[in-house]
């Protein structure tokens, strides 16, 4: 999957895909550093675009919690 | 020659430089210089004397390889001559070579002070001898005393070096010339790494070719870096300290411009196994320190893995909490609204009157015998106001 897939990707199958980087990369051989780090840097983007869509979804909750009252 | 013929005095001068010319066309000379001057920077003149007579010589300053002084002694060679313009007896000098123990020592400082001051010697302006020579131009004489040596070395200790021998005379006048000229066809040749001019030592004398003027200069103009290895320990020579590297002996001369191939393969091979050591230490470290950031790396994943779960659990809570509220609020309103509806009071026997003019809500609207329709909780029916 590429980066400008992330976006469109909907929340658990980016989750799902965090946890398969998690464990590739815990098991990954030393002597390929490059596609380690290829890896984490695909780890870091998706951590960074879950974590700016929990923070709209939040917002809106809290917006709609505040519209009731 | 006819002793009453009359001559004038070109053909006295004439008939006499004939026969100095046949009888004694080049001479050499020895005397004590007095009178040294240099007229223009161009021509150099001077007189010889002994106890009992005087000679004048002529030469150019080119000519003069040799610093000299008034009261050294000296060897000059050349053509004498009688000089009819000014009716004066002259040698046209071509070479002057000192002489004696003092004279050779002096001509030496003399020539010594003068490059010295020109910076010939300056160690800034040497170069420097590649570390491993490939071809070495080698002037010295096939029979020079120290040739030997020099082979033997360069051969035991950098078995790969090329060298280009040019034979030529290490002593004698003709030295400096055909030193010179082997140096230029040496410096013609790009191949030359570096250049070394060779011979055993000898009498003060018979190293004298080695301080010439002219052969200091080449040396000092070399386009390839000189070595000289020239005499014995305790013999200095203007060329030994013009060149690049003046070395002590021919065998030091060798010693200086080739590596010990011996010496270099130990080296290496010690070299090679510390790198090796170094280079399995450093990928231990490397290995260590990579295995302890992907760890750092996996840990922190986890955690922010464990912080979005968290936060995606704890959001899906809010919007089905939010969605219980929003029920029980409608549920209420539900409630209240049905509370109010019309149908409920239809229910209860209330009756909706209306009329062709619609909707009748006073008694005071109705007129008699106008029909009105009765809407009751299950059905309508038709009736007439009396």
């Amino acid at each position: 999957m590429s980066n400008s897939d992330i976006k469109k990707t909907n929340f658990k199958e980016l989750m799902d895909e965090l946890g398969q980087l998690e464990s590739t990369i815990e098991s990954r051989e030393l002597d390929d550093l490059d596609q380690l780090m290829d890896e984490v840097s695909r780890a870091e983007k998706i951590i960074d675009e879950l974590r700016s869509r929990l923070e709209a979804a939040e917002k809106k909750i809290e917006d709609s919690k505040s519209d009731d009252e | 020659m006819n002793q009453q013929e009359i001559y004038t005095v070109s053909q006295f001068v004439e008939t006499l430089n004939q026969v100095i010319e046949y009888s004694l066309p080049f001479v050499r000379i020895e005397g004590e210089v007095t009178g040294y001057k240099v007229s223009r920077n161009k021509w150099v003149s001077f007189r010889l004397r002994d106890k009992n007579n005087t000679v004048s010589c002529f030469m150019g300053v080119w000519q003069l390889h040799t610093p000299i002084e008034d009261g050294m002694n000296v060897v000059v060679a050349g053509n004498p001559r009688l000089n009819g313009k000014y009716g004066l007896f002259s040698v046209n000098v071509q070479s002057v070579k000192p002489v004696g123990e003092g004279a050779l020592d002096r001509a030496y400082q003399l020539l010594k002070q003068k490059l010295e001051s020109e910076g010939l010697f300056a160690p800034e302006r040497k170069q420097s001898i590649p570390h491993y020579p490939q071809t070495i131009g080698v002037i010295s004489s096939s029979g020079a005393a120290g040739l030997g040596d020099f082979w033997q070395q360069v051969s035991q200790r950098w078995p790969i070096a090329q060298m280009q021998f040019e034979d030529v005379t290490v002593q004698g006048d003709n030295a400096p010339g055909e030193i010179i000229e082997a140096l230029r066809r040496l410096n013609a040749n790009d191949e030359i790494d570096v250049i070394a001019i060779v011979r055993g030592g000898g009498a003060k004398e018979s190293l004298f070719a080695f301080n010439d003027e002219t052969l200091v200069r080449d040396i000092y103009a070399s386009n390839h870096p000189v070595v000289i290895g020239v005499g014995h320990e305790q013999d200095e020579t203007l060329a030994q300290l013009v060149a690049d590297v003046g070395a002590i002996t021919p065998t030091n001369a060798a010693e200086l411009i080739v590596p010990s191939a011996e010496v270099l393969c130990r080296e290496l091979s010690s070299t090679g196994r510390y790198l090796a050591s170094i280079n399995q230490s450093l990928i231990r470290d490397i290995s260590t320190k990579v295995m302890t950031i992907r760890r750092t790396i996996v840990s922190k994943l986890r955690t922010s893995k464990d912080e979005l779960s968290g936060r995606s659990d704890s959001l899906a809570a809010s919007v089905l909490q939010q969605i219980s509220r929003l029920d029980s609020a409608l549920a209420l309103q539900q409630a209240m609204l049905s509370s109010t509806s019309p149908k409920k009071q239809l229910e209860r026997g209330f009756a909706i009157v209306s009329s062709d003019e619609g909707q009748v809500s006073r008694a005071k609207d109705l007129k008699s015998k106008q029909s009105v329709t009765l809407r009751f909780d299950d059905d309508s029916r038709q009736a007439t106001v009396q």
